[in-house]
């Protein structure tokens, strides 16, 4: 009752104008982090406000607020509406002439054990021998075990007649663990992307994520033990926790449409797409199969409705290699010379922030072959997991990414152990290098809750499923000798 | 809202017990932001918001709420005491910590910088009519930043400032481009004007064909935009003392094992004169410097007071990230206004980009050139490059084969805006540095 009453005195205030829209976000969060085995300070959030946007006499203004009481929401309104007067006529598009998405309907994630109904002592009883354990043996210099639970619920409504409410719960747990010997530190760790997702308490089973933990220190200390990755052009066998940042990096930015049509020139970049490519230009090899697919379950960017209230549905993205169409909203393809329709993607990180283009869940279907095959048919190459470094040029091209965990495959085996593996290679090229795709067994969700993009900045959750991938001809090379 | 939240927290103070302590940081703001695309406004808006951290001390457990302010008296009333509650649940069932420190905060600090800014809609209108045959893409940020500190010990600092921060870039075709920055507390439009010619000035060499490079060893120009950006990665757990010891920072091998930088380099966090406040998350003032490294030796890392406790160290005014807010590195005898003779024949490269480590434990970083970089021959420019990857270590770009800096230095006011925009600020020379190691 008390969020209509915000939609009724913005309905009051921006009486007569084309369109406006109201988004009331409402976040609740808790952090508890074990570091060395001793708790950190634990570290909650309560966060409320809303974004009103109106598009009127062909201007495009927001205004945002953490004030909802009736005049706080009255005078947000009022601010919208005078952006978007003043600004209209150096407006890059006729905002009162777009077709705004008019839908209704609701989302919540799919969860079996609300993290809320766990109470906090029961969460440091699960975490704290964890965090022993991670902590023990003297070549260990630093552990850090962490669990971050988000709530999240957002409701949109359009004086078009949208009504959309959808309800978030993510759990993301993450470890990590450092070894040092021989004037070498090498770490070992669960990323936060790793088992990030749209549930509840149940995901720590689900995952095994104890059991992950519990492998760390181990790994760790062979790490620190292994030679250096060597330098050489060779196949490599991608695993899922790294092909995660492939995709994301040099599939999922470049095909933002903003990007594109120059938005994110000044910040994140631009894209060595073009318009012109769509419907014919080989992004990669017949191999490769790319959707956007908001309706995988769990995943950590799935939901019904973008921020603007579009329908989010599965689409291909690149189709047996094929680019088919670019991930934007239907602000950017109305700005665009592109026929499609946008893809449900316009999402903002928050309340203080308007809606962008944003990737959402971009993934990589999985393919017909077996682990065991794919390394059976690399004679000489390398076996890459866990991303700890990433680069890449403001059009998306020229990438460098390192991983923690390196090993050799020699005449179709997994043999010694190298640290500090890293490759490089371009965009445009890399992709159509795809030699074999992973099958269902091979194939993992995860998602990073950190892309950061947009002006003002901002970060949000993306998800990104893949198989595991081998590559041919790639340079790879190791650390400093 | 200064009054609003002394009054709050001290309302706030009655309800506590007498083993209790509470602190409360405020950080707030309400900002103008403007994006622009080709020129012209792609959107704009307003942002008011306020978020206080409730820290509650309840002997020596403790833990952290952080609560967004609505200024509206019902609704924070609610909130609050939500998050007291929620605060001394958490304290009930955890362990104590023995990392606390319970250093009592002292002094009072006020400072409200005055509000010069011009009307934004004004700025905006002068961007879009002095730049509307060119091909302008960036953000126009204005408005007043708030952070404030109180706590039930009666200890208040307040500070204010009042800015705004245009971060711009003029593009000719793809990715070639001039990135430009005009942050301040007032609007000049002359410094506008002159900027802008001088970026259509730039624009004029990047017409020419590009100079194709091919990987390997360089001499080079870093000018004060791309040190700024080395700058930024290195803050990234480089100089926490808590990262240097539990060696997850660049820098771990110079504190465990003598490495050096050049003796050229110098890094110093300077407080005392920046855009940051004086006070940090604690309440504790700020000293005015802390020397980190002094002519490429380390002297010691940042310092939060919970890192203190733990390692018996005297804090040195950061908060719990120990990430660098107002670094300056010192400047050195190379005259800028003839930076090209002094590169002679080499890549001038006026930013970097996406900048991560390689190799950690080295300090290896790699990253991209971006915007506006050049092929000097001679002393002359010849033409612009495309862009390229580095791949190279702090050690030898920073070490042996740093030649020099420049004598003056450039301030960068940062334009971040993750979640709030930022006080942070950097003031930095070029370098002219042998051997710079492209990849790709």
């Amino acid at each position: 009752m008390y969020n209509e009453n915000l939609f009724k005195q913005v309905s009051s205030t921006l009486a007569g104008v084309d369109y406006f829209s109201l988004r009331l976000c409402d976040e609740k969060s808790k952090k508890l982090s074990f570091r060395n085995g001793v708790l950190d300070p634990p570290s909650c959030s309560q966060d409320r406000g809303a974004m009103v946007v109106v598009h009127d006499r062909g201007g495009m203004g927001y205004a945002a607020t953490s004030d909802l009481s009736d005049s706080g929401i009255q005078q947000a309104a009022s601010n919208a509406r005078t952006w978007a007067h003043r600004c209209a006529a150096n407006a890059v598009t006729n905002f009162s002439q777009l077709e705004m998405p008019v839908q209704s309907g609701s989302y919540k994630s799919p969860v079996v054990k609300h993290s809320s109904s766990v109470t906090d002592a029961d969460m440091l009883s699960y975490l704290s021998p964890l965090a022993t354990h991670l902590s023990k043996g003297s070549d260990i210099v630093d552990s850090v075990i962490e669990l971050w639970l988000v709530e999240y619920r957002q409701q949109l409504w359009t004086n078009s007649g949208s009504v959309v409410e959808q309800d978030f719960e993510f759990i993301f747990p993450s470890a990590s663990v450092a070894a040092s010997k021989n004037n070498d530190v090498q770490r070992r760790g669960i990323g936060i992307d790793l088992y990030g997702a749209q549930a509840g308490w149940e995901r720590l089973d689900h995952c095994g994520f104890k059991e992950h933990v519990e492998s760390l220190p181990e790994e760790a200390i062979e790490l620190v033990l292994a030679p250096n990755c060597p330098s050489e052009n060779m196949d490599i066998l991608i695993a899922p926790d790294q092909m995660v940042l492939q995709i994301h990096e040099s599939i999922g930015h470049p095909l933002e449409l903003d990007r594109i049509i120059g938005d994110e020139r000044n910040y994140a970049g631009t894209s060595f797409v073009n318009e012109e490519m769509f419907g014919s230009y080989q992004y990669g090899s017949e191999l490769l199969n790319v959707v956007y697919d908001p309706t995988m379950s769990g995943e950590l960017a799935s939901f019904n409705f973008d921020d603007e209230g579009q329908l989010a549905e599965k689409q291909h993205i690149i189709k047996n290699g094929i680019l088919q169409r670019p991930i934007g909203g239907v602000l950017s393809h109305a700005r665009s010379s592109l026929d499609s329709q946008g893809v449900g993607v316009s999402r903002s990180c928050s309340w203080n922030r308007p809606p962008i283009d944003r990737m959402a869940n971009l993934n990589v279907e999985p393919g017909q072959s077996q682990l065991e095959e794919m390394m059976q048919a690399i004679d000489r190459g390398l076996y890459l997991k866990t991303n700890n470094s990433w680069s890449i040029d403001d059009s998306r091209n020229k990438f460098q990414f390192g991983c923690e965990w390196g090993q050799l495959i020699e005449n179709g085996k997994l043999t010694n152990v190298v640290k500090n593996p890293s490759y490089r290679g371009i965009s445009a090229n890399f992709w159509r290098n795809l030699k074999m795709v992973g099958d269902e067994s091979t194939f993992k969700v995860m998602g990073t809750p950190y892309c950061g993009k947009g002006e003002p900045n901002q970060v949000i959750r993306v998800g990104h499923a893949s198989p595991a991938c081998v590559f041919e001809h790639i340079d790879v090379f190791g650390g400093r000798s | 809202m200064k009054g609003y939240f002394f009054t709050k927290m001290k309302g706030l103070y009655q309800d506590l017990k007498a083993t209790e302590r509470l602190d409360i940081y405020l950080s707030g703001e309400v900002s103008d932001f403007c994006r622009f695309n080709k020129s012209k406004v792609r959107q704009v808006g307003n942002v008011k918001q306020a978020f206080a951290q409730l820290h509650l001390m309840s002997g020596k457990k403790h833990s952290f709420v952080t609560v967004g302010l609505s200024s509206s008296n019902d609704l924070d009333d609610v909130a609050l005491a939500s998050a007291l509650s929620t605060l001394r649940s958490l304290n009930r069932v955890i362990p104590e910590d023995p990392y606390l420190s319970l250093e009592e905060p002292f002094g009072n600090i006020d400072v409200v910088e005055p509000n010069n800014l011009t009307e934004p809609s004004d700025v905006i209108d002068s961007i879009c009519s002095e730049s509307s045959n060119l091909d302008l893409v960036g953000i126009y940020t204005s408005g007043s930043i708030f952070r404030a500190y109180s706590s039930s010990l009666g200890v208040e600092h307040w500070f204010e400032t009042t800015n705004f921060n245009f971060d711009w870039s003029l593009y000719l075709r793809g990715d070639k481009a001039v990135k430009l920055g005009y942050a301040g507390s007032s609007w000049d439009q002359q410094v506008f004007l002159d900027k802008l010619t001088g970026a259509k000035a730039q624009l004029k060499i990047l017409e020419k064909p590009d100079h194709s490079i091919s990987p390997g060893k360089y001499r080079a120009y870093l000018a004060p935009a791309a040190v700024n950006e080395v700058m930024s990665l290195l803050s990234w757990n480089g100089f926490s003392e808590r990262a240097l010891r539990n060696k997850s920072s660049c820098f771990h091998k110079m504190k465990h094992e003598g490495l050096t930088l050049s003796s050229q380099i110098s890094f110093t966090e300077k407080f005392k004169g920046s855009s940051s406040p004086l006070f940090d998350q604690t309440g504790a003032v700020r000293p005015d410097q802390v020397s980190l490294i002094a002519q490429g030796a380390h002297v010691q890392g940042l310092v939060s007071a919970r890192t203190a406790k733990e390692f018996g160290l005297k804090p040195t005014g950061v908060d719990c990230e120990e990430g660098i807010m107002a670094i300056e590195m010192n400047s050195g005898n190379l005259d800028a206004a003839h930076i090209l003779k002094e590169l002679n024949t080499g890549l001038y490269i006026s930013n970097l980009w996406y900048l991560n480590y390689s190799d950690l434990n080295n300090c290896r970083i790699t990253g991209m050139t971006r915007f506006a970089s050049f092929w000097v021959e001679n002393g002359e420019i010849v033409a612009p490059t495309g862009v390229m990857r580095f791949d190279d270590s702090c050690y030898d770009f920073f070490g042996k084969n740093l030649c020099g800096l420049t004598s003056t230095q450039e301030l960068f006011l940062s334009n971040s805006s993750y979640t709030e925009r930022s006080t942070d600020s950097s003031l930095v020379p070029g370098a002219v540095v042998d051997d710079f190691q492209l990849t790709l």
